[in-house]
């Protein structure tokens, strides 16, 4: 297959065409889907504050799920496109349903949604149009950080840009396709401080549009990280009021809410919040929407992996956990219709369940005069950790976060963990901030939590 | 899988591009695979999936720069397109870059090398797999408190093939597989979870290693319903092999890897041949171990395995590197360029690293802390540049008095990690090695970690 057809949405009705007709001719065969991708991404790393590599690929392929009787399911993905290679993987995708065990669950595959709602800003000629040059002129403003009065000690990242497809097709009449832009810069520095000893800063922005990329901010909020961690402290353990930042936030709080309301997690008893349906596990200021209709972001989008329409949804209202997301199979299973959470990382993998764009409530302080109200404290900037999603029990590392002394941010922490029960944080959330930030797919605020346990080596 | 014809005769012909284009050097990695995964939820398929791949990249350099290009069809005019974009983006970075180094000359062998399977994965029935998989799902039904259990299966095999511009040509056969299961058990509305992984490189032989994952992991579920979470503050731990091997992969490994060194991004850029561990610390990097998961006979750049001890009885000593980074640093490449796919560059990634056993039996180890945990498992870690490092663990006993008391849940253990390797007080005689994944760059690569029992003095262990 050339590549001029990776992104013609005629190739892949064509190619659907002829898998249907091979599947056709089998009785066993009651559905079937064929999901496609195709993309190309162009990236470029940095090392040592220069260019080092630049690397470009287009790639495509095709996953087809095949379903017989009683829920007997079947799926085989290739990357080839030959005649040979689509005799395969209908004659794998059959084997591997015979193979399957019955699933008295499966109700049936997505059915065509009444209604799509058309969304705007995901794809980007400029994005599509992009060489090699413009790039180097985007990400020159990482390389002025080699001018800073404080040298780095090391200046590293990547830049990367890419456009992706999809076609989704089924036996009840799914015919989808969309084609999004997206690109992603960051930065990773670390200052020497006068002990010798590295502090390390990083940042990143995600977009569909090039226009909304600041990468200016991006190299300054890596240095100012590393600038702030040049004399890091420890602290003594105990319970602190905690103020999470927007990145604390949408990392600690959001990501484990949109991943335990995952229905195939809940309907396994895999989810800590998989009792709390209806239930208040919040505070009454806390409000969470998954919102895919938003213009230009990253998670916009009209139909979700199995060709169904996406609509906004209140996750949690005013601390009540109100939804949670579904795939056709999960709805299925509760006798209900999906919501249209679907989702596939690669045409090669297994359907699964996430989230679109989030949107947290605001509240009606400046962040700042929280931060002002805190005597002493903990700013809780980032964590590279996940909760116990079974149990809601959240044990990590504060990489990024400071002492707050007096109102105000002061040292760095070396070495303090945190220490909470999701469902417990939840319910201390004491006061939202009015401002909010956008953090890849989520907009959130900063959130003060009454109190959490911080562990420290003092 | 469709066999790769190709022969080192049929790839001459990129040395004399090579040279039109002035590109100093170059690499081309073929592969072909196919892949089979079930996934089984409470003993019913979630699904049952398999695949053929293929393709192809050509990596190239000059003056500093490199590029990376990919292809798809193994044709000669494929083949020359994507050399030429892989020669234009490599012109492109030299442009920007640092500066030119040169890349040493590797033996120009012809190798053939393949992963022997004692029971070959293609001699098991789809159904024989599916079977053990429902077999060792109802294994795990030791009590009426399991109530969900989640099991995942993969096995592939590949054939490589890399080529580069000092003419040495490699073809590789790799096969291995992957089992894990995780385990819900529920009591008085406390729920709790167990995960284990096993697997390896090799056929089918590698599951009867296995046999007993599902009541183990269910055991395990079992036993946290009766867990209290950790307290917070500082403790005397005892890592067990899995967490030890956690710790020498996480903490210490990327920082001996050469390109963090050379990018000023390691904690032991500048402690070579210096004291950073007590005596009994010494450290190895093996890709010859060819039952782990990260036996690497012959890396991405065609270089052969090797043991590379990194730290000799508390002293650092070496770094694992690939072509570029021994070439800049005027050492021998040490076979750790490793590329999760063709699709991506060989980056310096560790094989099989582990902390060398000592003398202490476990026993011993327990009777010398008073107030402390045996921390056992390991959930996932992660370590910065300056050093900083988090594992968290799944699960721990309490350590009183030098007595093994209550279990402990969720559980997160930080420190420093030249600090910590100057804390190691006793190592067990017991040793052991885990296989797992090992992300870097957005790469994942299969690699093996373990070590003996741990312990280190005063550790900040992270609790409610």
């Amino acid at each position: 297959m050339g590549e001029l057809n990776f992104f013609d949405p005629n190739y892949f009705v064509s190619m659907y065409e002829k898998i249907s007709k091979k599947l056709d001719k089998y009785n066993e065969i009651k559905q079937y889907e064929m999901y496609s991708s195709s993309g190309k991404q162009t990236s470029i790393s940095y090392e040592e504050g220069f260019i080092k590599k630049a690397f470009h690929k287009h790639s495509s392929g095709l996953g087809l799920r095949i379903i017989g009787l009683n829920g007997k399911e079947g799926m085989t993905f290739t990357s080839d496109y030959s005649d040979s290679a689509i005799d395969r993987i209908v004659k794998d995708g059959r084997i591997m349903m015979r193979v399957s065990t019955e699933n008295p669950d499966f109700k049936n595959l997505a059915n065509p949604s009444k209604k799509y709602n058309s969304v705007e800003g995901i794809y980007d000629p400029e994005i599509d149009n992009l060489n090699l040059e413009d790039i180097k002129d985007i990400i020159n403003p990482i390389f002025d950080l080699k001018k800073k009065e404080f040298a780095p000690h090391s200046l590293s990242g990547n830049f990367s840009s890419s456009i992706n497809s999809v076609y989704i097709f089924n036996s009840n009449g799914i015919n989808q396709n969309e084609k999004k832009s997206y690109i992603n810069i960051n930065s990773e520095i670390s200052l020497l401080g006068d002990s010798g000893f590295p502090s390390s800063g990083f940042s990143w922005q995600s977009e569909s549009h090039l226009n909304n990329l600041i990468v200016e901010d991006v190299a300054e909020k890596s240095y100012q990280m590393a600038l702030r961690g040049l004399n890091k402290i420890s602290v003594e353990t105990g319970k602190y009021p905690i103020l999470l930042s927007p990145l604390a936030v949408a990392f600690f709080l959001i990501d484990p809410i949109s991943k335990a309301v995952n229905s195939e997690a809940v309907q396994h008893q895999m989810s800590f919040l998989g009792d709390y349906l209806n239930k208040e596990i919040g505070a009454k200021s806390f409000t969470l929407i998954d919102d895919p209709y938003i213009p230009g972001k990253l998670s916009t989008t009209s139909f979700d992996c199995e060709g169904v329409a996406t609509n906004p949804i209140k996750i949690i209202d005013k601390g009540v956990l109100n939804e949670f997301y579904y795939n056709s199979f999960t709805a299925g299973k509760e006798g209900i219709e999906t919501n249209g959470h679907a989702s596939r990382s690669h045409y090669a993998s297994n359907v699964g369940i996430s989230n679109h764009n989030l949107v947290m409530s605001e509240g009606k302080d400046n962040w700042e005069d929280i931060l002002g109200g805190i005597k002493k404290g903990i700013y809780f900037d980032y964590t590279g950790d996940s909760p116990n999603y079974v149990t809601g029990d959240f044990s990590g590392l504060i990489l990024t976060g400071c002492l707050i002394e007096n109102g105000e941010i002061t040292k760095s922490l070396s070495e303090a963990l945190i220490g909470i029960n999701l469902l417990d944080a939840f319910k201390r959330i004491e006061t939202i901030s009015k401002e909010r930030i956008w953090i890849d797919e989520a907009y959130v605020p900063w959130v003060k939590l009454t109190n959490a346990t911080i562990s420290g080596r003092k | 899988m469709e066999q790769i014809s190709l022969d080192r005769e049929d790839l001459h012909f990129l040395r004399d591009m090579a040279k039109q284009q002035s590109i100093q050097y170059f690499n081309i990695r073929f592969a072909s695979g196919q892949t089979t995964l079930f996934s089984l939820l409470n003993g019913i398929s979630k699904s049952s999936n398999s695949g053929i791949g293929k393709g192809f990249s050509v990596q190239a350099y000059t003056n500093g720069g490199w590029g990376l290009a990919v292809g798809e069809e193994f044709t000669k005019a494929s083949i020359e397109s994507v050399f030429n974009k892989a020669c234009k983006l490599a012109k492109f970075s030299a442009k920007f870059s640092k500066g030119n180094y040169e890349i040493n000359p590797t033996s120009n062998n012809k190798i053939f090398h393949e992963i022997k399977q004692k029971i070959p994965l293609q001699s098991i029935s789809l159904d024989e797999k599916m079977r053990f998989l429902l077999e060792i799902e109802k294994d795990a039904h030791i009590d009426s408190k399991i109530v969900s259990t989640h099991i995942n299966y993969s096995d592939g095999e590949s054939e490589k093939i890399s080529y580069n511009n000092f003419d040495h040509f490699i073809r590789r056969k790799e096969s291995g597989l992957l089992l894990n299961m995780q385990v819900i058990a529920k009591q008085n509305g406390k729920q709790e979870g167990y995960f284990l992984n096993k697997g390896g490189l090799g056929g089918y032989e590698i599951l009867q290693k296995s046999q007993n994952i599902a009541t183990e992991t269910a055991k395990n579920a079992l036993e946290l319903l009766d867990a209290k979470p950790a307290k917070p503050g500082k403790f005397d731990i005892i890592m067990d092999p899995s967490l030890s091997g956690t710790f020498v992969h996480e903490a210490f490994g990327h920082a001996a890897e050469a390109d963090g060194v050379i990018a000023g991004e390691s904690i032991l850029a500048d402690k070579m041949k210096k004291k950073i561990g007590k005596d009994i610390v010494t450290i190895i990097d093996d890709g010859t171990i060819e039952d782990q998961f990260g036996f690497t006979p012959f890396d991405d750049e065609g270089i052969n395995g090797q043991k590379t001890v990194i730290v000799k009885d508390g002293v650092l000593v070496g770094f694992m590197h690939n072509l570029e980074t021994a070439s800049k640093m005027g050492v021998e490449p040490t076979g750790n360029a490793r590329a999760m796919n063709i699709s991506s560059s060989p980056l310096v990634r560790m094989t099989n690293i582990y902390l060398k056993p000592g003398n202490a039996t476990l026993d011993e180890m327990i009777e010398e802390v008073k107030n402390g945990l045996l921390c056992v498992g390991w959930n996932y870690g992660y370590c910065e540049i300056t050093g900083q490092f988090m594992f968290k663990m799944a699960k721990a006993y309490l350590i009183e008095n030098g007595e093994k008391t209550q279990v402990i849940k969720d559980a997160a253990i930080s420190g420093l990690t030249l600090s910590v390797l100057k804390r190691i007080s006793m190592l067990s005689k017991d040793y052991e090695m885990d296989p797992g994944h090992c992300g870097k760059e957005g790469q994942s690569v299969s690699v093996g970690s373990g070590g003996p029992y741990t312990l280190i003095k005063d550790m900040v262990i992270g609790g409610q």
